[in-house]
């Protein structure tokens, strides 16, 4: 019989086929997270918030405020209430994620130059609807008090560009480089959604090397690859490589062609990082395994560190926030790499000249395994742990 | 007749006590597992401490911009100064050039310019407008979040200090000024939540733990029992697990009382702890809130568990899951914004009910009727999945039950 890494991989191949699970993990999962980024923030910018409105005055001053709100593309004004108390139970009900209330004698106020107060009120417990209509409605109102401004001027004899400029001497003129629209599925998708299938990437290693030890068919895997474990090890996860890769690239394509992401800087490059974080995380998993030889064990342990890392990568919310202490953490995970990688290349047109100290982390998780091959290829042989 | 009566009471005591012989058993079963042991306790004691620990912080502050000042006058180096005074941002380097500020931005070393052209101050003391170039990096939603707080503050109230001063100096009043500028306020109230993101996200991710080490374990339970009765059924061959309401009754009692504990520490001390809203007037309104999104929980767990043939397969199976479900609760995207299909698939996932009246009732301090809308739905779905877990253990029992009488 041949032996030699060839021939686990083809072994590897049966048992992925199988077990309905492997088919589960490797193409069902990935494909499903690809397919719910691609539709769930399909939209992009979220439109159409329901708000409220209380006007006490009801001129045709605060009517002109009502109307322009809602022309606008954020807020929808869906109810007209009368008082404070109903407002603030539809807020808390759910229906709304804000109110504006234009006070008595708003209209009769701002002729006599009394400086009446708009009030809006938005709530933070849904944070990026909240801070969307929070800079919607100041700007809103913001304009609408220099349009009543601008009317005055133009009514003392101002020529209009005089008066516009007059009314506002510092304008901003905002970019933002790489997302030229504002789209905020970017900030959602672009790395959870490639961050996900490397979750998967963990999980299956862990499970393909821990299955073998549970039902004891390691010896026999071990003998197939000429009884070196380095040599079992790269052809029993082989697969796992190339498919995830594969997914990998394919969720790049599917950003960066349905949705539309930056496609700047070098695709050769991104992919290669890519299959880098797949192999680290692949190392990751035969690091945990080797360290716990009990399968479930691994795999809560491996669940418990892979889900971590959203919320410790930095995308979700930026490290600069978090203690100096959890920033250090940041090193256990190579999606924080892939992160850097990924702004680096897509964003900021980056090569290799500028990212090759990114690539050579990614590259010193590969060497993990190395610690602890001893003891995983004695759990192998000896199968001294627990199986049930 | 009589004797009917005896045999209908007779029928119905052995319903109890099989009942708790099941939950007994079930308890048993849980207890002495390590596995479910790790899910159930260990992760819900130890990730919420940790992810609190991580958004320790709260508030994001002084993020590192770049400038460059073309105009390098008296008026261009107040502005930065008034940028720098912001709690947002910071200014980490003056630059000569875009391209110097653009490659400092493209490593990072920043997270914004700002571009202060070179006729800045000459256009603003004729009476023109100016134009100042806010250029904001992309990699995360919060650099342009507070860089364009920070610019917008400046630009406005610095315009709005010119234009009071332009018209003192044409003769106008100060007073007569100031609302001549601003013809009304517009004021800004952010009402709840004033801790900002981490005390946003963290309470979504204690309902989202308690969710998926419930389903997580359940399916380690099936998958378990599976594995180790004889023939691979679902239900172990003992006299007292006949009828299949009591089977489900006992093993979701058995669950419920299990994750009952957990719940007063992951919902009522961790948000004490650290310091989350708490305007919910009593921790039984949350208990109430949170019992039948406990049962629909465990129910689902219970019809997805029978297909789980090993006690492993669930993690793959509901871990991945976790974060799409975040974004299904509604409260980081929008509702508004979902597909619809989405929208009314999230609502099939017990979770998006209970982050929201969980939510409301703890950081808005929404009363008892304000969330009845979840609190029924959630009632609904413990009906549902109770029904749709009768039929699953129907199927699998019934096909248990040929498999022996085909062995035998």
């Amino acid at each position: 019989m041949k032996k030699g890494i060839i021939p686990v991989f083809k072994r590897e191949m049966q048992r992925m086929c199988s077990r309905p699970i492997y088919i589960m993990m490797t193409i069902v999962i990935p494909v499903v997270i690809i397919v719910f980024f691609a539709t769930f923030l399909d939209k992009g910018v979220p439109s159409q918030l329901p708000i409220a409105v209380i006007d006490f005055d009801n001129t045709s001053s605060s009517r002109q405020i009502v109307r322009t709100i809602s022309s606008g593309q954020v807020c929808n004004v869906r109810y007209k209430l009368s008082s404070y108390e109903t407002a603030k139970n539809k807020m808390q009900s759910g229906d709304i994620y804000a109110f504006v209330v234009i006070p008595r004698n708003f209209q009769r106020d701002v002729i006599n130059g009394i400086q009446p107060e708009v009030v809006f009120y938005t709530e933070y417990a849904h944070y990026l609807a909240g801070s969307l209509i929070m800079r919607e409605l100041s700007t809103t109102l913001a304009t609408l008090s220099a349009g009543v401004n601008l009317k005055l001027r133009l009514a003392q004899g101002q020529n209009e560009n005089m008066a516009m400029s007059q009314i506002q001497p510092i304008r901003n003129d905002v970019h933002i480089i790489g997302n030229p629209t504002l789209d905020y599925s970017f900030y959602l998708s672009a790395i959870i959604m490639p961050g996900l299938i490397f979750l998967m990437t963990l999980i299956c290693t862990i499970y393909a090397i821990g299955l073998e030890l549970k039902f004891a068919t390691s010896k026999r895997w071990l003998i197939l690859a000429d009884r070196s474990l380095l040599k079992a090890l790269a052809g029993k996860l082989l697969p796992y490589t190339i498919l995830f890769s594969f997914m990998e690239i394919f969720a790049h394509i599917v950003l960066e062609k349905m949705l539309g992401f930056p496609v700047n800087g070098n695709p050769v490059l991104l992919c290669l990082g890519s299959i880098l974080t797949v192999l680290s995380y692949q190392a990751i998993g035969v690091f945990i395994t080797g360290c716990l030889p009990v399968l479930r064990d691994a795999l809560s342990i491996g669940a418990f560190y892979g889900v971590l890392g959203f919320t410790i990568a930095g995308f979700t919310y930026p490290n600069l926030a978090m203690l100096p202490a959890v920033q250090s953490y940041t090193l256990l995970y190579p999606l924080k790499y892939y992160y850097s990688l990924y702004c680096g290349i897509r964003i900021n047109g980056l090569g290799f000249v500028d990212t090759w100290n990114i690539f050579l982390c990614l590259m010193a998780y590969i060497f993990l395994p190395l610690l602890i091959i001893i003891r995983l290829k004695k759990a192998a042989i000896k199968l001294n742990y627990s199986r049930d | 007749m009589a004797f009917n009566i005896k045999e209908n009471l007779h029928q119905n005591k052995d319903a109890w006590v099989d009942m708790f012989h099941v939950l007994r058993r079930e308890l048993y079963n849980i207890f002495t597992d390590r596995g479910v042991l790790i899910v159930f306790f260990i992760a819900c004691l130890v990730y919420p401490l940790v992810c609190g620990y991580i958004y320790n912080r709260e508030l994001l502050y002084d993020i590192p911009v770049a400038v460059v000042d073309e105009s390098n006058s008296s008026l261009s180096r107040e502005y930065l100064r008034k940028i720098d005074a912001t709690s947002e941002v910071k200014i980490q380097s003056y630059c000569s050039s875009m391209e110097q500020a653009k490659k400092m931005q493209s490593v990072s070393k920043v997270h914004g310019i700002i571009y202060i052209p070179k006729d800045f101050s000459y256009n603003l003391n004729r009476g023109e407008q100016s134009v100042v170039g806010v250029y904001a990096d992309v990699t995360s939603f919060f650099w342009y979040r507070n860089i364009m707080l920070a610019c917008s503050y400046v630009s406005q109230s610095m315009g709005a200090e010119i234009q009071v001063k332009n018209l003192i100096v044409s003769g106008t009043d100060y007073e007569k000024a100031v609302s001549s500028v601003q013809p009304f306020k517009p004021t800004q109230h952010l009402l709840y939540n004033p801790g900002g993101y981490p005390s946003f996200i963290l309470p979504i991710v204690l309902i989202l733990v308690l969710q998926q080490t419930l389903l997580i374990g359940i399916g380690m339970l099936t998958g378990k029992a599976t594995e180790t009765n004889r023939l691979n059924t679902l239900i172990p061959d003992n006299a007292h697990y006949k009828g299949v309401f009591r089977i489900i009754f006992g093993r979701a009692l058995a669950l419920f009382i299990t994750y009952l504990p957990i719940v007063v520490y992951v919902l009522i001390i961790i948000p004490k702890f650290f310091n989350l809203p708490q305007l919910v007037s009593s921790p039984y309104e949350i208990l109430w809130f949170i019992t039948p999104f406990l049962f629909s929980t465990i129910l689902l767990g219970m019809t997805i568990g029978v297909f789980f043939k090993n006690r492993e397969n669930s993690i793959p199976f509901y871990l991945f899951m976790s974060i799409p479900m975040l974004l299904l609760s509604g409260l980081s995207w929008p509702r508004e914004a979902m597909p619809v299909f989405w929208e009314w698939l999230s609502h099939v996932i017990p979770s998006t009910d209970a982050v929201n009246g969980f939510v409301r009732m703890t950081t808005m301090g929404s009363s008892m009727s304000e969330i009845s809308k979840e609190h029924l739905w959630l009632w609904i779905l413990s009906g549902v999945y109770f029904i749709t877990t009768f039929f699953a253990y129907r199927w699998r029992i019934n096909k248990g039950n040929k498999e022996i009488s085909q062995e035998e």
